[in-house]
């Protein structure tokens, strides 16, 4: 179910800027094809050559009329076989290869201009600029608010706040994750900002490495993502108490601390976040490292057919048969775009988790909080624990390491 | 700290090991996207 969603998602989110386009573009004014007897004319090849959108049928259905007429397009040579052509354009050609790679059965597949622009284009520069948004946000929120400091003087006690298992789990996540963004950005961004510069041998190098970081990391950020999931799925479902703290802006704006138990609001944000969209990020990229045996946009819009959700939004079928470079392409700009919104969430999680916060880092450094610290940013969580320690202090609680 | 070291390795370690066991299982990269008429051997 998740792979349907993510997929139909995919689909409407690529097909806009498209649509964006299309609509801002002029029509374009209907060719003579009169010339050829209703064949393709100079003028086709030279917009398709401009990068304006033609109706293709009048080529896909076969028709009789020939290009030798026309000026320039006539064979030289030999004789031009069109309907041989039609077929292998269109993939329709009985035709027997050689080789086992499912690609290679696919004799044209034009997608792959389309995908590079949309790559190169919208999504390198809506994802980098949402980056660079978020951490310019960031450091005017900073400038603004200022680092949340303990409003209450350290106690000196402290409490566990994450065992040794639950922070190797964490850090696994961490520590894949910003080594997949990083070669995942330099995958995307070094041929315009790293190749011009340091040289395409510089980039091709950083490339190679990148790929081979980012195919095989890839496993233990799953590992460690299935570990966080069970390790604290209990602790982040939704209660009441987010209310509150959604009620009173988490305490980020003004000086009030809502209560929280273990995980606030936010955490609770940040969490599914990961879940969710690391799990996208997993799916699409097992997708996109065994595209012949996990396909996943075919039969996703398959079934979305089927439920007739297309025919809602006011879109056509979407197609049911796609080649591997198809499939490829579509789980390809679905895993980056799912990894930009990742990577801004995971950017304001550091910032708060490090210098937003006094004592945050500790939590996940050494596992253990000041009292103080629980109390201001945990209470009913810190009372829990009191609870199970058998008092109302924290007798038992341990003391900071000299 | 010792968590945050050891998740850090076993990224490390982890990644060495899907990479070795990846290409004894003949699911390398290099076996998934080439034929063998065009692979450089």
């Amino acid at each position: 179910m998740l792979r349907h969603m993510v997929a139909f998602l995919a689909v409407v989110l690529l097909s806009l800027p498209a649509a964006v386009q299309a609509q801002q573009a002029e029509a374009p004014a209907p060719i003579d094809r009169s010339a050829t007897g209703g064949a393709q004319t100079l003028e086709d090849i030279l917009a398709r050559q401009r990068g304006e959108k033609i109706d293709d049928t009048f080529r896909r259905e076969g028709n009789q009329g020939s290009a030798l007429p026309a000026p320039g397009l006539g064979p030289r040579g030999a004789a031009s076989d069109p309907e041989l052509w039609r077929a292998l354009r269109y993939n329709t050609l009985e035709a027997t290869v050689s080789t086992r790679d499912q690609v290679g059965r696919v004799l044209v597949q034009d997608g792959g201009m389309g995908w590079y622009q949309f790559r190169q284009g919208p999504l390198a520069s809506y994802g980098g600029w949402l980056l660079l948004g978020t951490i310019a946000a960031l450091v005017v929120f900073l400038a603004l608010r200022g680092r949340v400091k303990l409003d209450y003087q350290k106690t000196g006690r402290t409490v566990t706040r994450f065992k040794a298992f639950e922070r190797f789990s964490h850090w696994l996540l961490a520590s894949s994750f910003i080594l997949l963004g990083l070669t995942g950005l330099l995958t995307m961004f070094g041929r315009s900002y790293i190749a011009p510069y340091l040289g395409k041998d510089v980039n091709a190098w950083l490339l190679l490495v990148s790929k081979y970081i980012h195919n095989n990391v890839a496993w233990a950020f799953m590992l460690a993502l299935v570990s966080v999931f069970f390790l604290w799925v209990w602790h982040n479902i939704p209660n009441r108490t987010d209310l509150t703290w959604f009620a009173q802006a988490g305490g980020i704006i003004g000086k009030k601390h809502p209560p929280a138990k273990k995980f606030n609001a936010g955490q609770k944000i940040i969490f599914w976040s990961v879940i969710v969209l690391g799990g996208s990020i997993s799916v699409s990229g097992l997708s996109l490292l065994f595209p012949f045996q996990m396909p996943l946009f075919a039969h996703t819009f398959e079934v979305l057919n089927g439920w007739g959700i297309p025919e809602m939004l006011g879109m056509g079928a979407l197609p049911t048969e796609l080649a591997p470079q198809e499939e490829m392409q579509l789980a390809q700009a679905w895993h980056a775009i799912v990894a930009f919104v990742l990577m801004a969430i995971i950017i304001a999680h550091i910032y708060i988790g490090s210098i937003g916060m006094e004592g945050a880092f500790d939590a996940m450094g050494s596992g253990e909080v000041d009292e103080a610290w629980a109390r201001q940013h945990h209470s009913l969580w810190l009372e829990e624990v009191q609870a199970k320690q058998g008092g109302t202090g924290l007798e038992g609680a341990k003391t900071p390491a000299e | 700290m010792k968590p945050m070291i050891a998740g850090v390795l076993a990224a490390a370690v982890i990644s060495v090991g899907a990479w070795y066991a990846l290409g004894q299982l003949g699911l390398s990269s290099q076996n998934m996207f080439s034929g063998s008429n065009v692979r450089i051997e």
